[in-house]
Parts: structure tokens; C-alpha cells; sequence
């Protein structure tokens, strides 16, 4: 018998022996980023992160990721402008990811509970106002461990929140579920309680910190002749409590082109089926800065829209009768970015008994201490919300320049973050900076907690290959109910995903900067280099650099150096 | 692709340590071929892929393999799956490999003559366009147009329609695959594993080398070959054809445009290649089934 | 038993009782009869193994060596042309160490295109490793095709059995054909390993370096020199179960001849016949048949022509710009003699030309009154 291999060659050595990584000298590695999206949303949501979780039908993991940054999903859900999606990197294949959309259905769908990172109390703080800063404040306060105490002069809480964002955009059901959240952190609320400027003075007596989350409570006036007639009204105030006299109206107009108008005038659809409800901005129709798509359900609902005109006069014998309106445009500034109004020959008169001023809020400065302000400005730092008082922090419309929720998350974020810097004897600014999302206001505070911010510094762009890889699909909208129905009353107007529905467009995320294990790299490694570990790791005993993970990362997270 | 992780196995065929040039095509197939077909005896034949297998005393192949003769890929492979009946082993696959000069040209008759006796092997043509291992000279897979060192203007004539040839033996499988879609690739096999008879799997495995590519390049050219309509990707089992991936239909000079191979094209020729691929697709399109 | 039976048949009939599992075969004159035959059987039932009918003799060795790789017994038959074709293989065979056992009808090659007996188509494979033996009748060739299987099954060295081209395969002679079972106590089922083992996984047969190369053809060429030993002892148990025994050479009156001529192949049958008449008219005239070619079998060829005064080779083929193939083997042989006796070389029956007792007489009266050897050799035609 012969041995087989003395008579012909038999190779059995492996040659996983040779050391092929020598043959050059790049080698990748894995450097998460953060998405444009993330970079784009005021409160630093890590949206990849919960998009590989809701595609994987993980409703609780990523209800509890979205809590990591932001307390109020169910709100954001459904009113928020959504900064995320416009800078989607997904636009460049097909349609932006319906981010919005998803994150109610993260609401909607999953079932956590946020709780104390420590069990110990920290100490005690005032928060002055239950809109969504004093909210999102208190909630990342209470996390923290401290016993928080929220004032709210009004009967019920939640701001803007329950008296500012009517029902069929925010049903009160969902913000109740969002308040049982904070509750839970042991979060008390004394409502119906004013807190007089002396009091504020003498915050430390009860508490460590303080913060004056007072929204913008004033309205902005057009202060023109005739403005203190009865049924001259002013947006947000009107829609606290729209109910005026019962007066068969013919014509309901309302002023201004912003989110706070177009609710207006929609309400004021609902309440007077018979009337005819008019918004008249000074911008151009399709300039108006109310989100776009507000703006088209009212013109649905038989809002008529008109741009290009600003109002002059209100005429009217004790009660309104008349507003005259004279053509304008609106120009940027190019200096100082300010909008400015210029009024044009032409000129338009409309009969209404119910005019609604709503050209934007301002805070009041009377509820404050004389040395928090200072030339008519409030004289406080907007990025982490310290003002000359020690141990007092502002957050929200009250400091903010874009008065949106998702802003005043943030701030609130912000503000309790630095508040428990003053109060551990850190620099605010310097934390801050460290947990900042990518280039915007966001900072994280899982970053803050869990020390982990690598992947905050850089952003992913756009890889080109995923034009290849993925096929188009464009996103599915949920279905809104039609105008004839919604006008009828005050039910939600747009319906959630469903499960399956938001699991398949969380699918549609690109994921940009976040590594979700799709394997991609680990397959198409000619060399068997990439192995399977925490996500990944490079064997350089036989990776040759080619650099083909690099360029096939749909993610841009694999760098070759 | 779906925008969901992978579920990639662990079983892997090739082995790490091989001698492939940075950025091979054809290494990536063959260890997507090796993973998916699991336990099968492998014949492979001078060119790359041999090298790749590596030299005496080391075997890059995680699994019994033979170093055949270039143009006797499908008979070797076939003696071997005969043997193995003869001697009682039924469930064993036998793989060969081969790259594009062991198919369309030196290797084609005895191809034709395995496919035409429906001998039980899988034949896995791994098509890098030319005779790379001996130093890029041209042969019938070159495209049209393209540059290689023994057609340094442009190769006249036209590429052999290889899935042609083989659709017109009548054998229960065939398919296209391409490294740019690894899920499908390995499927495809695993469905020619599960059938009798001869199997004819074609991948177009770009070469930096030879092509003039940027090594990280390669899975991105598989991709547009793809979806340019350059590669079409379909299975045809027992007779039926069906699309197996739907290509968005890129205009070819993304493709070209890329390659070194290609520099000196000028705008006539561009156009003339689009013709020809346009003209392709639509003769696949009479032959290819709807649904899968 | 005993039946009338062709070469081609005879091969068969070994073939079929040999019990091959794989025959993989392509038609060409004049071996088409073996793979008609062997086709035939299958269809009937009658035939143990599997027919591949192959594209071509390339491919038909192909096969034959790569199912052999899994431990089957394996055959396939050419000529001329078509051994030409799978002259790479015949080297893959050998280099492969595969058992693969070869039926080859001699034919001329072609230019010009002839279909007659010539032995130039096997004696151009003799660099390839194959063990080769020349056949001189329908009875050998069948008795050698069973003994080639044991012997290639145990030295691991592919063998050839090479009949003449019609004057054998086409002829019909008186055949003993044994008995299954005989052939089955004499030849058991192979016992070769299935070389393809998954619990420790080889790549068989990668490129080596020079180093290995030089060491594994040294092997093969020292197992093809130690098969003869085999052969020897294979042909003796051969002799012992069946009545025959052929021997690697056989030496005819040799003894007390003075001229010996040195044939193979059929030929060496009408030498015999010329043999008897010559001796019978009082000449001193000796007949050496060359049956095993590879491994030349120098010792041999050596001990029964040591001392002749006078040699001559009838070579049924050239080797163009050389001369007869047998000629220059036997000068080889025989060049470490101290006396080297006068060798000349003769070239007959090309291409299937009739070589008459007559011309046989002629060759032999020419060596006996030669007294110097040409260095061309001798070209016998008949006009």
C-alpha cells in the first residue's frame, strides 16, 4: 500500500499560517458617527439607533432609547417640525424617512418605564413652568436623582402643550400618558400656583436650583388702530380658551402665517361651521413659516389661505366689523438676517367679527427678578440656560430664538444638565461641549451618563454606494381622515402605523454612522480579515488593506488608514 | 438588498491567508460559493483561482480539492461525482471551479460535452474578463472595446453569450450571480446544491489589476454591472427564466467610466456599448418569465 | 471457454470480466468495436459498470483519471489520433499515480491521414510514465488487460495494452475466454482509498516548487523501474491460475543463435513461422519478442542478447530524424555491454503495410551475411 503523499503532492497545511496582512499597510476601522439627522434634531435623538430597533419590531428597546434624549415622543410624534427629516441622507436615493412618524409609533407601541440613574437624592429643585422645557428639564433632573418640584400657575399642566396644541394634533390623552412617564421619577406638580418675583429671590431657602421654564407668555401686538376692539383677539391666548361669545359669525380672520395661525384659523373652522375662515399672512403663500404640512390640511379643511398682505387697520364700532389690509412682501435682511416687511400699492378690505392676531409670543419679563434682564433682554447664556443668579437656569420659549417644542426639550436638557454641573461643582460649559451632538444646540445625555461620547464628534455623509445597494422605496404616509370627517370635530387627524407599518419604514433607515451589524463588511472581505466581535475587528494578519469594507459601508463608519 | 442585517453563517470554506491580489473579486466569490455549499469536494483549474487554493504543502480550501488541468474543469468534476456514486456516497456535491479562459474558450468542449450528458456536477464560472493570472491578455469573455495587453486598442467582436451556450444544453440550472449581491449569490447556490443534473453558475468577478481599478472598487463595479444591465441577474430552472434582482437601470458610462480598461473609450464607443447592452437586455427580456 | 472472437472483442470480454466500474470512451477506427461491445453489455444488462460517453479521448482520459482520484477501477481504449489528443493526460495520469488501464489499438498518425497498423501512436506516449505492453495476439491482449489491472492497482502507475491495428483487433483467432469466477480469484475488487477525505482536507495535486517536483519525479520514475518486478510476479500468478504466462520478454531459440532479431507486436507471429522454416534449413537464428516496453527491461534484454554476434530490430515505426524506436531502446539497453554485438535496424510495415514471411526471411538472411550494421536504418518495402 502506498502512503499518498510521498507519490503525489498532498497539501493539508492551512494557509491561515501566512501572514498576507504584511502585504500593506492600510488597515480600516470602525469610527461610529453621528447621522445628519441626529445633528439636525434639537434634542440629539440617536435616530439610527432606534431605527435598527424598530426594524427589528423592538418597540420597548426603543422606547427606552428615545427616553434616553427626549421625554416627550408621543408629543414630538405628532407636532414636531422635524429638522431630522429634512436632513435625511435617504432623500438622495429616494423619499426622506418619515422619522416623525416612527418616533409616535415608538409612543404608541412600546411599554418602558424610565427610573433614577441613582437611588440617592441629589438634592432639591424649583422648576417654574410645566410647558415642555420645565417638563424635559424635570425629567432629566429627576433621572439624575434629584426631587423635583414643578409650579404651574395655570389649573393643569403641560403648557402650550395641553392649552396650545388643539386636540386634533394632540389628543390630552397622549400628553397624560407622556406626564405618567415623569411622574414616575418622582416629579411633583403644584398647579394653579403663581410663584411671585420675591419668592424667586429666595429660591435657596427650600431648594438647590432653580429653573424658570416660563414660556413665552405675552402676545406679540401689531399695535394698529382699532386693535383693542371687541373680537380682536390674540392667537395662542384665543386658543387657551377659543370659546368667545356665542355670536353667529360670518367671517373669522386670522393674522399671521405661522403654526400658532394656521391652528387658529382650523379651530376656528371646527368651532364655526358656518363661517368663513380666512388667514392672511405678509408672506408669499408658499413662504409662510408654519410647517407645511398644517398648512395644507387647513387649506383642505377650507381655510382660505392669502399672502401678500399685512394688516393696517381695524375698523368697528366697539365691536369689529371690519380689518384693512394693505399689500406687502416680506425681504431678508441681508445683514442682519432679520425679516423685514415692505409695504406696495394695493389695498384689501374684509369683513369679520372675529379677527386673530397670532405674529408670535414674547416672554414676560415682569415675572422675574429686575437683575436677570438687561436692556430690555434677558441676560443669560441660551446655550446652557445660566443666568447672573447662581444656581438659577432658564429654559424654553423664554430664552429660545426658535420657539418650537423640540427646542424647548432641548433647553431643558440643557438647563438641568448644567444646573447638576453647578451643583457638582463642574464647569456647564465645558460638560456641555463635551456631550454636544455633532455641530447643533443638542447635547446627549446618555453621553453625559454613561461617559461614551466618541461617536458625537463627526458626522456621516452620504455614501454614495447605498444608491446601489438599496432598492427605492419610497416611504409609506399614514392615512389622515378626509376633511369633510375631520372638521366635524376635534378627532385626531392623522392616523399611526401600525406595527408592521412603522417596523417597514424604520427599515427604509439608511442607519448613516451607526454600525447594525449588517454583515456586509464581514462578507466581502476577500481575506476573511473582518471577524465578528463588538460589532467588528480587523485581523491584520491578513487583512492587505484593499479597502473594499471601506467603500461598501453603507454607513460610512469604516475608515481606512 | 433589504435593509436588514444578514444572517451570515459561520461555516466558512476558504480560508484566510490566500494569495489573492488586495481587492479580489474572485476571492469573494469563492468564499461566498464555499460557505453556502457546505460540504462538497472542489476541482480547480490553472488560473487565479488556483492560485488563490494556494501552492504545495498549503490548501487555501476548507475542504477536499483537486488541481485539475485548464480545460477540464466539467470532466474532472464529473469523474470524480461518478466515482463517488460508484463507490456509494450519494449527497456529496462536486464543485468546480473555473475561471473565464476555462470556460468560454480552452475549457468550452469539454463544458458542452459534461453539460450534454447532464453530468451531476456545479460549475461555477468565475468571470474576471480575461486571462488575468498570465498577465491580462484578452479572451472570448473580454467585452467589447476593452483594453488588455494583447488587445491594447480595444478587443474587436463581441462577448460570448456563455448563458446562451449553456441555456441551449437544455440543463436544470442555471444562473448569474454577482459579488455586489452576496444573499443572492449564496442562495442560488444553495438552490443548485438541492438539484440533479448539471448547474452552470456564472459570476462576474471584477479585477483591480486587470481592469485598472482602485482595489476598494470591486464590489462597487459588481453593483453597477448590475444594475446598468450589464450583468442581469436571473436563474432559469428547468427552462424557466426569472429575474432574480431588478437592476434601477443606470446608464452604462457610470460603469465604464470607472475602469481604467476603458479610459481610452471615446464618446461614440460609450454609446455603442450602451447600445449593445441595451440590445442584450432585450433579448434576455424574451426569454425571462414573470414571478419567481 | 473457448470462442472465435476479434482482438477488440477479446478486450472487451477482459474489460467486461475484470469487472471495470468506469469506462469513459470516444469512438475511433479501429477501436470502435471494444466501445460498441462494451455499450452493447450495458444496454443488456450484462456489463458491471458505468459507460461515459465522452467529446472527446481528451476528455475520455480526463475522466478516467479523475473518477480513479475516488478508488474506482477504471478503462478506456484509443488509437492513433485520439491518443494523441490526451497526451496531456497520459502525463496527468502518471504524475496523478492513478491505476487507469488503457486499451490502445496502434494506428498511424496522422500527416498523412493512413488507418493502418503503426506503431508511432503509443510509442510517442513512451516519456509519459504509462507502463506499456505490446500484445502479440487476441489471447495476450485479453490475459494482459486482466493481469494490467493488478499490476497498475498495486504499483499505482497507469497502464497501456497495445494490440495492432486490424491484424489483432480485427482478426479472428481461437480465445479461452476464463471463467468469472476465475477471474474474480485472481483479481479482487480494488482496494484503492477514495482520496477525497473530509476529516483532514487536502488541496491534491497543487503547483509545487522545484525541489518537490524533482523529488516526486524521481519516484515515479523509480516506481515504473520497480514495477517490472511486479509485472514478473503478476504474469507468474497469472501462469499459475490460468495455464499462461507471457513473461516481460520472451527469447525464441535463442541459445545457440548466432542472429537474433528483436520484434514486437503481431509481427512477432510472423516471425515465429519465418523462425521455424530458417531453422529448419539448418540457420543459427534466434527471435527476441519485446513484450513490455516501459519499463524497458534492460536486464533482460541484456542477458539474451549478451554474447549474439548479430542483432536486428524490426521497428513498425519510425522516429522521423532517428530511426526505429525499438532500435534505439535496444541499443540503449544494450550499451553497457564490454562487447557490443552489430545492431541494425529495420523498418517495416508502416502505416499498416503487410510485412510477408518472405520480407522476414529477406531481414533475416540480410543480418547473417552483414558484416558491418548501417547507421540509417533499413527501410523493407514491398514493391
Amino acid at each position: 500500500m502506498f502512503v499518498l503523499d510521498e507519490i503525489i503532492p498532498v497539501s493539508k497545511d492551512t494557509t491561515a499560517k501566512l501572514k498576507v496582512g504584511q502585504w500593506g499597510f492600510k488597515k480600516p476601522s470602525y469610527v461610529e458617527k453621528i447621522s445628519p439627522c441626529m445633528e439636525g434634531c434639537p434634542a440629539g435623538n440617536d435616530i439610527p439607533e432606534f431605527m435598527n430597533l424598530v426594524a427589528q419590531g423592538l418597540f420597548d428597546e426603543a422606547l427606552r432609547e428615545v427616553l434616553w434624549e427626549n421625554p416627550l415622543p408621543g408629543v414630538c410624534g405628532r407636532v414636531c417640525f422635524h429638522p431630522c427629516q429634512s436632513n435625511c441622507n435617504r432623500t438622495n436615493l429616494d423619499t426622506e424617512l418619515q422619522i416623525r412618524e416612527v418616533e409616535r409609533a415608538i409612543s404608541e407601541y412600546g411599554q418602558w418605564m424610565p427610573s433614577k440613574e441613582k437611588k440617592e437624592v441629589r438634592g432639591k429643585i424649583a422648576i417654574i413652568g410645566s410647558g415642555p422645557a420645565g417638563l424635559s428639564a424635570a425629567y432629566f433632573l429627576g433621572r439624575l436623582g434629584y426631587e423635583v418640584t414643578i409650579f404651574e400657575r395655570y389649573p393643569e399642566t403641560g403648557g402650550i402643550l395641553r392649552y396650545g396644541i388643539p386636540e386634533y394634533r394632540l389628543p390630552k390623552e397622549v400628553l397624560r400618558k407622556e406626564l405618567r412617564r415623569i411622574k414616575v421619577l418622582g416629579v411633583k406638580f403644584h398647579t394653579s400656583f403663581e410663584v411671585r418675583k420675591e419668592e424667586i429671590y429666595r429660591f435657596k431657602d427650600k431648594f438647590d436650583g432653580l429653573i424658570l421654564a416660563i414660556g413665552a407668555s405675552l402676545p406679540r401686538r401689531l399695535n394698529l388702530k382699532g386693535e383693542d376692539l371687541e373680537g380682536v383677539k390674540y392667537g395662542l391666548f384665543w386658543l387657551f380658551n377659543p370659546f368667545g361669545e356665542e355670536v353667529t359669525l360670518q367671517k373669522v380672520v386670522v393674522i399671521g402665517g405661522g403654526d400658532v395661525a394656521v391652528d387658529a384659523a382650523r379651530v376656528a373652522r371646527r368651532l364655526y361651521p358656518e363661517a368663513q375662515v380666512l388667514m392672511v399672512a405678509p408672506e408669499e403663500e408658499g413662504e409662510f413659516p408654519a410647517q407645511p404640512e398644517g398648512l395644507q390640511e387647513a387649506q383642505e379643511e377650507g381655510v382660505k389661505v392669502i399672502g401678500g398682505f399685512r394688516p393696517l387697520e381695524f375698523l368697528g364700532h366697539g365691536k369689529l366689523e371690519a380689518i384693512r389690509f394693505g399689500k406687502a412682501k416680506v425681504r431678508r435682511d441681508h445683514e442682519t438676517g432679520a425679516y423685514l416687511i415692505e409695504d406696495l400699492k394695493g389695498e384689501m378690505l374684509e369683513k369679520a367679527q372675529l379677527a386673530i392676531i397670532a405674529i408670535g409670543q414674547i416672554p414676560d419679563f415682569t415675572l422675574i427678578p429686575q437683575e436677570l434682564i438687561e436692556d430690555g433682554k434677558l441676560k443669560a447664556d441660551p446655550w446652557t440656560g445660566e443666568t447672573v443668579l447662581e444656581k438659577c437656569f432658564v429654559a424654553g420659549d423664554f430664552i429660545n430664538k426658535r420657539a418650537t417644542v423640540v427646542d424647548a426639550v432641548s433647553s431643558g436638557k440643557r438647563a438641568a444638565i448644567s444646573l447638576h454641573c453647578s451643583l457638582t461643582g463642574d464647569s456647564p460649559k465645558e460638560v456641555l461641549s463635551k456631550i454636544r451632538v455633532g455641530r447643533g444646540f443638542a447635547v446627549s445625555y446618555r453621553a453625559f451618563v454613561t461617559g461614551n461620547s466618541k461617536r458625537l464628534g463627526q458626522v456621516a455623509e452620504f455614501s454614495e454606494i447605498s444608491r446601489l445597494i438599496f432598492a427605492e422605496e419610497p416611504s409609506h404616509i399614514p392615512k389622515k381622515l378626509k376633511p369633510q370627517v375631520r372638521i366635524k370635530s376635534f378627532k385626531e387627524v392623522k392616523e399611526r402605523y401600525s406595527q408592521k407599518e412603522a417596523v417597514k419604514e424604520a427599515q427604509r433607515c439608511f442607519n448613516c454612522g451607526k454600525c447594525i451589524r449588517c454583515d456586509l463588511c464581514f462578507l466581502l472581505c476577500p481575506d476573511l480579515a473582518i471577524l465578528k466581535d463588538n460589532p467588528y475587528r480587523v485581523n491584520e494578519m491578513y487583512c492587505k488593506g484593499c479597502g473594499i469594507c471601506s467603500a461598501i459601508c453603507p454607513r460610512s463608519v469604516i475608515e481606512l488608514r | 438588498m433589504e435593509n436588514k442585517p444578514l444572517k451570515a453563517e459561520e461555516h466558512e470554506g476558504l480560508r484566510p491567508g490566500h494569495y489573492a491580489c488586495p481587492g479580489c473579486g474572485m476571492a469573494i466569490a469563492m468564499r461566498l460559493v464555499l460557505k453556502a455549499i457546505g460540504k462538497a469536494i472542489v476541482v480547480s483549474i490553472p488560473g487565479c483561482n488556483a492560485v488563490i487554493g494556494n501552492v504545495y504543502p498549503y490548501s487555501a480550501f476548507n475542504l477536499p480539492a483537486f488541481h485539475s488541468a485548464f480545460e477540464i474543469a466539467a470532466p474532472t468534476a464529473a469523474g470524480i461525482a461518478r466515482g463517488l456514486k460508484l463507490r456509494g456516497i450519494e449527497d456529496i456535491p462536486v464543485l468546480a471551479f473555473a475561471g473565464d479562459g476555462g470556460t468560454f474558450d480552452i475549457g468550452l468542449q469539454s463544458l458542452s460535452g459534461a453539460a450534454d450528458r447532464n453530468e451531476d456536477i456545479i460549475y461555477v464560472c468565475l468571470d474576471n474578463e480575461a486571462y488575468m493570472n498570465t498577465g491580462i491578455q484578452s479572451s472570448s469573455a473580454t467585452p467589447p472595446l476593452a483594453w488588455t495587453v494583447t488587445t491594447p486598442e480595444g478587443r474587436k467582436g463581441h462577448k460570448k453569450d456563455i448563458m446562451k451556450i449553456m441555456m441551449s444544453h437544455k440543463i436544470p440550472y442555471l444562473a448569474t450571480a454577482s459579488i455586489g449581491f452576496p444573499e443572492d449569490l449564496m442562495r442560488k447556490v444553495k438552490r443548485a446544491k438541492a438539484i440533479k443534473g448539471t448547474r452552470f453558475i456564472y459570476v462576474l468577478t471584477p479585477c483591480p489589476t486587470g481592469w485598472r481599478v482602485p482595489e476598494s472598487l470591486t464590489v462597487k463595479l459588481s453593483l453597477l454591472a448590475v444594475h446598468s444591465m450589464v450583468l442581469p441577474l436571473y436563474e432559469i430552472v428547468e427552462g424557466k427564466g426569472f429575474l432574480t434582482v431588478k437592476p434601477k437601470g443606470i446608464p452604462v458610462r457610470e460603469y465604464l467610466r470607472l475602469q481604467g480598461r476603458y479610459a481610452h473609450l471615446t464618446e461614440d464607443q460609450i454609446q455603442q456599448i450602451q447600445r449593445e447592452v441595451n440590445e442584450n437586455w432585450q433579448s434576455l427580456m424574451k426569454i425571462m418569465g414573470d414571478g419567481s | 471457454m473457448r470462442e472465435l472472437l476479434t482482438g477488440n472483442e477479446a478486450i472487451a470480454h477482459a474489460v467486461r470480466l475484470s469487472r471495470v466500474q468506469l469506462i469513459a470512451a470516444y469512438p475511433i477506427t479501429p477501436q470502435t468495436p471494444i466501445y460498441e461491445k462494451l455499450s452493447q453489455w450495458e444496454s443488456e444488462g450484462k456489463l458491471g459498470g458505468v459507460m461515459v460517453r465522452v467529446e472527446s479521448e481528451h476528455t475520455a482520459m480526463a475522466t478516467c483519471i479523475s473518477a480513479s482520484l475516488t478508488g474506482v477501477r477504471v478503462f478506456t481504449a484509443s488509437s492513433s489520433q485520439g491518443i494523441a489528443l490526451m497526451h496531456e493526460m497520459l502525463h496527468f495520469a502518471s504524475g496523478g499515480r492513478v491505476p487507469v488501464v488503457m486499451a490502445c489499438v496502434n494506428r498511424a498518425l496522422a500527416l498523412p491521414w493512413a488507418f493502418g497498423s503503426d506503431q508511432i501512436d503509443t510509442l510517442s506516449q513512451r516519456d509519459t510514465g504509462w507502463i506499456q505492453f505490446y500484445c502479440e495476439d487476441n489471447q495476450e491482449a485479453l490475459d494482459t488487460v486482466i493481469q494490467a489491472f493488478k499490476v497498475s492497482e498495486r504499483v499505482y502507475l497507469p497502464s497501456m495494452v497495445i494490440i495492432d491495428g486490424f491484424y489483432t483487433s480485427h482478426f479472428m483467432e481461437v480465445v479461452d475466454v476464463p471463467d468469472q469466477k476465475e477471474v474474480d480469484d485472481f483479481l479482487p475488487p480494488p482496494q484503492m482509498p477514495n482520496r477525497f477525505d473530509f476529516d483532514d482536507p487536502a488541496f491534491l495535486c497543487n503547483v509545487v516548487g522545484p525541489k518537490d517536483y524533482f523529488r516526486f519525479r524521481k519516484r515515479t520514475h523509480c516506481d515504473l523501474r520497480s514495477s517490472l518486478k511486479v509485472i514478473k510476479e503478476v504474469d507468474s500468478d497469472f501462469g499459475e491460475c490460468f495455464g499462461r504466462r507471457y513473461g516481460v520478454v520472451e527469447g525464441i531459440e535463442i541459445g545457440d543463435a548466432e542472429v537474433v532479431l528483436v520484434t514486437s507486436g503481431a509481427l512477432t507471429g510472423t516471425a515465429r513461422v519465418v523462425l521455424q522454416r530458417l531453422r529448419e534449413k539448418g540457420y543459427k537464428v534466434g527471435l527476441l519478442k519485446i513484450k513490455v516496453f516501459r519499463p524497458f527491461p534492460r536486464e533482460e534484454v541484456c542477458k539474451l542478447l549478451e554474447g549474439k554476434r548479430k542483432i536486428g530490430v524490426i521497428d513498425r515505426n519510425v522516429s522521423p530524424g532517428q530511426e526505429g524506436v525499438f532500435c534505439q531502446e535496444i541499443k540503449a539497453a544494450l550499451y553497457p555491454l564490454s562487447t557490443r554485438p552489430l545492431l541494425q535496424g529495420y523498418i517495416a510495415g508502416l502505416g499498416g503495410l503487410e510485412v510477408y514471411p518472405e520480407e522476414i526471411e529477406e531481414i533475416f538472411l540480410d543480418l547473417l551475411k552483414r558484416s558491418s550494421f548501417e547507421e540509417e536504418p533499413i527501410w523493407k518495402i514491398n514493391l
